[in-house]
C-alpha cells in the first residue's frame, strides 16, 4: 500500500508541474511582464490618428508610471510568433519577469517554439490599435483612461485585477489539468485511509502492548508520508527536467516556484489527511479483545472519500466525452472537407478596422476584385445562423445558400438539380426566403435575376456537403439528405459585404479556391492586418479537432485518476465489510449459502449512495466553464456506476473468498 | 509487583450471561489459571481483568484501587506501563520484522535488549526477517517475547500453549515461571492441564 502511496504522490507531483506550466503560459498571455489588469480599446468613429492614440497613450503610461503593452501576432506566424510593444518612453525592466525577454528584446515563451519582440509602440507598423491592452493597475490609471477614452470618441472597458479566490477558482476549473491535479489528491487520500485501514490491527496491538497513541499517529503519518514524498519527489523531478530540456533552464526557473509550492502543499494536505485519518481512526482495545473491526469509522471516511469521487467524476467525466466526441467529429469533418480540396478559410483577428467606413469600403473592393470573385466560394446551412420552424422548413431537411462555384466543387451533377419556382413553395418558406433575401441583398440588386431556387437529390456517391456556422473551427458539417438549394450566381458583387460576407468568411462558410490571390488581395485592399490566419478548410478542422484531442487528453487523465480513486473506495467499501462479517462469511459458506446473499444489499446502497452523489456533482458542473450536454452527463453517470459496480462486485467476491479462506485455516 | 483483584465480577453480552458474581486474587509472583470448559468466559474474565473488556457488573482492582471509573487515559496507562499481554492467535504482526514485534516500534532490530530477549525464546537469528515466514510455535515464542520485553508487573495470557508441541509447550511454560519469580503476576486462560497443573492457583468458571 506505502508503494501505492507513493505512485499516486508521484502523479500529483507530474500534474502540479504541468498545472504550473499551463498557468505560466496563460498568465504570459493574459498578464505578461507583470501587467495585472486589462482593457478592451474600440476605435469606433474617433477622429484621432493611429499615431496621436500612440503618442497619447503613452503619455499617460508615462505619467502613472505604468507599464503598458499590447500583443500582436500576424497572419504569416500566428504559430510561430507573438510581439509585445509598450507605450512609455523608456523601455520597461524586464529583468526576472514572464516571459523571458533578452537583451535584444527578444522574447521566449513558455508555449513551445513561440517567439516574439518587445519593442516600442512606435513600431507598431500596420498593427490594428483597437483591441485588448495590458497593465500595471495603478490608482487613477482606469479613470484617466476612462476620461481620455471619453474626450477622444473611443470606448474602452477596464477589467480589474482578479481577486485570489476568483483566480483560484478559475485556476481550478480551467482545463483538465487542474481537476486531475484534485483527483490525484484525492487517489493519495484514498490510499493512506486503505493503508491506516490494513494497519488497524497492529495499531490496536501496538496500543494494548504499550505505544503510546502519539507515537502511534506520529508512526501513520511518517511511514506514509516518507513514501509520499519519494513519489512527490521523483514526479517533481521528472517533469521539471522534461520543462528543461524541452525548453531551457529560464523556463525552467519561471515554474520552478509554482510547481514546488503546489507540491508542498499537496504533501501539507497528503500529511493532514494522514493524521486526521490516524486519530478519527484511532485504535481500539476492544477490538483486539473481542478480535473486531471497529467499522464504523472507517465506512464513513470511505463514503466521504468515494462521494467526493463520484461527485468529481460527474464535473470531469462529461466534459472528457465531450471533447473527445467533437475532436471525433472535427476528424470526420476533416474527412468529408477533402471533398472540398484545397479550398481555404480566411479567419478574422480583429473586426474594428472592417466595421469603420474606410474598412467597409476597402472590404467592398476587395469583394469586387475579380482574383476574389471569380475564386470564391459560398457555402451556408442557414438552419444553422437562424432558427427556422417547421414550416418554414416545409419538407426539406434544410435550406441552403449556395453559388454555383460550390457546386462544381462538390462535383454536384447539374442535371440532378430541379429547379423550383418560388410560387410553388409553402407560403411560410416564400415568406422566409423573401425576408431574409431582401436583408442579404445589396441595395439595387436584383434578387429574382441573381437568386435560384432548386432541389437536389444526393446520392451515396453524390453527397450533398454543406457547412454550418463556424465551419471553419469544428462548427457542422452536414450530409444534407434533401435540401433546398438557394443559388446566388455572383456572391461577391450580390450579397452584402459587412452584414453577409465578412462574417461568413471569418466563419468558413465563404471560401477561396486559391489562397496565393486571395492573399495578395487582403493586402492590396489593406485588410491583412486584420487577419489572424489563411488555412486550408479541411486543415482548419483538422487543427480544430487536435486541440479537442488535447483537451480531451487531460480531462482523460483527470477521468482516470478518479475512476481510480472510485475504484479504491470500492474495494476498501469490500474490505471493512469482509472485515467486519467474517464470522457470517464462515457460517453461510459452510451452510452453502451464497456469499453474494450476504453482501447484495450493502453493495446496492453502495451504489444508490454513489449514485446520489453523482447527481449533487453533476448539478455543480453547470458552475464549470465547460460541461457536457445532457447525453454525456447521462453517459458519465453510466460509466462511473458501472466501474463502481464492476470493482465492487469483483472486490467483495475475493475478500469473501479470502476471509474464508483465512477463516477456515485458523478455525472459526 | 501488583496485585489484580475481581470482586463479584459478571459479564454479559446482550440478554446472554456468560459469568456472575465471580470474585478472585491473583498475587504477585505467582501463575493462576482460569480454566473452564469452552464457552465459559475463561478468555472474556482475562479480557475484564486487564481492563480490555468493562465488567457488566462488579469490580476489577489494581492494588486495591477500583478501575470502574478509569478513563480511556488511565486504562491506556495501565497497559503502557504495567500490564503486558499474549494473545491466543499471537497477536503478532505479520508483514512488520521479529525485532518490530518485540517492540512494537520502528528502528528496533539493532538493540541489544531485543536480541537478549530472542535469545530467550531462541528466536535471536531471525530477528530481522518478516514475521510471517515463522511458524505457529516460533510465534507465540514471538508473543511471548514481546511479554518479557515489556518488563511488565503483570502478564494476562490467553491460551499460550494452544497447538504448540511438547518442547515449545514446555518452554512457554518455563518462561512463564522465569517471570512469575521475578515477581510478575501471571493469569493465564488455559484448558491445557499440564498448564493448569503447572500453575501456582486455579480458578475455575462454569
Amino acid at each position: 500500500m506505502r508503494r501505492l502511496i507513493a505512485v499516486a504522490a508521484f502523479f500529483v507531483a507530474l500534474v502540479s508541474v504541468l498545472v504550473c506550466v499551463q498557468t505560466v503560459q496563460s498568465d504570459q498571455y493574459n498578464a505578461p511582464l507583470g501587467a495585472s489588469a486589462s482593457f478592451d480599446l474600440r476605435l469606433g468613429q474617433s477622429a484621432l490618428s493611429k499615431d496621436a492614440i500612440v503618442t497619447e497613450l503613452t503619455g499617460l503610461a508615462d505619467e502613472y508610471d505604468t507599464l503598458l503593452l499590447k500583443g500582436s501576432t500576424d497572419a504569416d506566424h500566428h504559430e510561430s510568433e507573438r510581439n509585445l510593444f509598450y507605450f512609455s518612453t523608456s523601455e520597461p525592466h524586464v529583468q526576472g519577469l514572464s516571459p523571458q525577454v533578452d537583451e535584444q528584446g527578444n522574447i521566449t515563451w513558455l508555449v513551445g517554439g513561440l517567439k516574439g519582440r518587445l519593442a516600442p509602440a512606435s513600431e507598431l507598423g500596420n498593427t490594428p490599435l483597437g483591441g485588448i491592452y495590458y497593465v500595471e493597475h495603478v490608482s487613477g490609471f482606469a479613470d484617466a483612461l476612462a476620461q481620455w477614452a471619453a474626450d477622444n470618441g473611443l470606448q474602452v472597458t477596464y477589467q480589474e485585477p482578479q481577486g485570489v479566490l476568483a483566480a483560484v477558482y478559475e485556476t481550478l476549473t480551467r482545463s483538465g489539468l487542474s481537476l486531475s491535479w484534485i483527483g490525484a489528491n484525492l487517489l493519495v487520500a484514498a490510499f493512506v485511509l486503505s493503508w491506516v485501514f490494513l494497519r488497524h490491527r497492529t495499531r490496536s496491538i501496538q496500543l494494548i502492548g504499550g505505544v503510546a497513541p502519539h507515537e502511534i499517529h506520529r508512526e501513520a503519518v511518517v511511514k506514509t508520508g516518507s513514501a509520499a514524498a519519494a513519489g512527490y519527489t521523483l514526479g517533481a523531478l521528472v517533469c521539471l527536467a522534461y520543462v528543461w530540456v524541452r525548453h531551457s533552464l529560464g523556463d525552467l526557473l519561471l515554474v520552478l516556484r509554482g510547481s514546488l509550492i503546489l507540491v508542498a502543499a499537496s504533501f501539507a494536505i497528503m500529511l493532514a489527511v494522514a493524521l486526521v485519518v490516524s486519530f478519527v481512526l484511532a485504535p481500539s482495545a476492544r477490538a483486539v479483545a473481542f478480535r473486531t473491526v471497529p467499522v464504523h469509522g472507517y465506512q464513513r471516511i470511505n463514503a466521504l472519500v468515494r462521494g467526493l469521487a463520484v461527485m468529481l467524476a460527474a464535473l470531469v467525466l462529461p466534459s472528457a466525452l465531450t471533447y473527445a466526441h467533437m475532436a471525433q467529429r472535427s476528424y470526420q469533418q476533416s474527412a468529408d472537407m477533402e471533398r472540398l480540396g484545397q479550398q481555404v478559410s480566411v479567419s478574422i483577428k480583429d473586426f474594428t478596422y472592417l466595421d469603420s467606413d474606410e474598412g467597409e469600403r476597402a472590404a467592398t473592393a476587395f469583394f469586387a476584385d475579380p482574383n476574389v470573385s471569380q475564386n470564391m466560394t459560398l457555402s451556408v446551412d442557414v438552419g444553422s445562423v437562424i432558427k427556422l420552424n417547421p414550416d418554414e422548413l416545409a419538407d426539406y431537411s434544410e435550406i441552403d445558400v449556395v453559388d454555383k462555384r460550390y457546386l462544381t466543387v462538390l462535383g454536384v451533377d447539374s442535371d440532378r438539380l430541379t429547379s423550383v419556382e418560388k410560387g410553388q413553395l409553402p407560403e411560410a418558406t416564400q415568406t422566409f426566403i423573401d425576408e431574409q433575401v431582401e436583408l442579404w441583398i445589396r441595395p439595387g440588386a436584383d434578387a429574382s435575376q441573381q437568386v435560384r431556387l432548386y432541389e437536389y437529390a444526393p446520392t451515396k456517391e453524390a453527397p450533398f456537403i454543406s457547412l454550418g456556422q463556424n465551419a471553419a473551427r469544428g462548427g457542422d458539417l452536414k450530409h444534407a439528405e434533401n435540401p433546398l438549394l438557394i443559388v446566388v450566381d455572383d456572391p461577391a458583387n450580390t450579397m452584402t459585404v459587412s452584414g453577409f460576407l465578412m462574417p461568413l468568411m471569418s466563419n468558413g462558410n465563404v471560401l477561396f479556391t486559391d489562397s496565393t490571390q486571395v492573399e495578395a488581395a487582403l493586402r492590396e485592399h489593406g485588410l491583412y492586418d486584420s487577419v489572424l490566419s489563411i488555412d486550408r478548410i479541411a486543415d482548419a478542422s483538422l487543427t480544430t479537432g487536435q486541440q479537442f484531442w488535447s483537451q480531451f487528453t487531460l480531462y482523460l487523465v483527470a477521468a482516470l485518476l478518479i475512476l481510480a480513486t472510485v475504484a479504491v473506495t470500492a474495494w476498501q467499501s469490500a474490505e471493512i465489510w469482509a472485515a467486519a462479517h467474517r464470522k457470517k462469511i464462515f457460517i453461510l459458506k459452510t451452510a452453502g449459502v451464497r456469499l453474494r446473499s450476504a453482501y447484495q444489499s450493502v453493495l446496492t446502497g453502495d451504489m444508490t449512495r454513489s449514485a446520489i452523489f453523482y447527481v449533487i456533482g453533476a448539478a455543480l458542473s453547470f458552475l464549470m466553464p465547460q460541461q457536457g450536454g445532457p447525453v454525456f452527463i447521462v453517459a458519465a453517470f453510466a460509466l462511473t456506476v458501472i466501474v463502481y459496480g464492476l470493482v465492487a462486485t469483483v472486490c467483495y467476491h475475493l475478500t469473501t473468498r479470502r476471509e474464508f479462506a483465512r477463516i477456515a485455516r485458523r478455525g472459526a | 509487583m501488583t496485585t489484580i483483584t475481581g470482586k463479584n465480577l459478571a459479564f454479559r453480552i446482550k440478554e446472554h450471561t456468560i459469568f456472575e458474581q465471580v470474585s478472585l486474587q491473583c498475587d504477585p509472583g505467582t501463575l493462576t489459571a482460569l480454566t473452564g470448559p469452552s464457552g465459559c468466559g475463561k478468555t472474556s474474565l482475562l479480557n475484564v481483568l486487564g481492563l480490555l473488556a468493562p465488567a457488566s457488573s462488579g469490580e476489577v482492582y489494581i492494588d486495591q484501587v477500583p478501575t470502574s471509573g478509569w478513563n480511556d487515559k488511565q486504562r491506556s496507562q495501565f497497559w503502557q506501563q504495567r500490564a503486558a499481554f499474549i494473545y491466543q492467535d499471537y497477536g503478532i504482526i505479520d508483514d512488520e520484522t521479529v525485532a518490530y514485534n518485540v517492540t512494537l516500534r520502528p528502528q528496533a532490530k539493532t538493540r541489544g535488549d531485543v536480541k537478549a530477549v530472542l535469545a530467550q525464546v531462541g528466536l535471536q537469528d531471525r530477528i530481522t526477517e518478516i514475521a510471517s515466514v515463522l511458524s505457529g510455535g516460533e510465534k507465540q515464542r514471538l508473543g511471548v517475547a514481546r511479554a518479557i520485553f515489556k518488563q511488565a508487573d503483570v502478564l494476562f495470557a490467553d491460551e499460550p500453549t494452544a497447538s504448540l508441541d511438547q518442547d515449545n509447550r514446555r518452554l512457554i511454560m518455563e518462561l512463564l515461571r522465569q517471570r512469575a519469580d521475578t515477581g510478575v503476576t501471571v493469569i493465564i486462560s488455559t484448558h491445557d492441564q499440564e498448564l493448569i497443573d503447572f500453575c501456582d492457583h486455579e480458578f475455575p468458571l462454569g
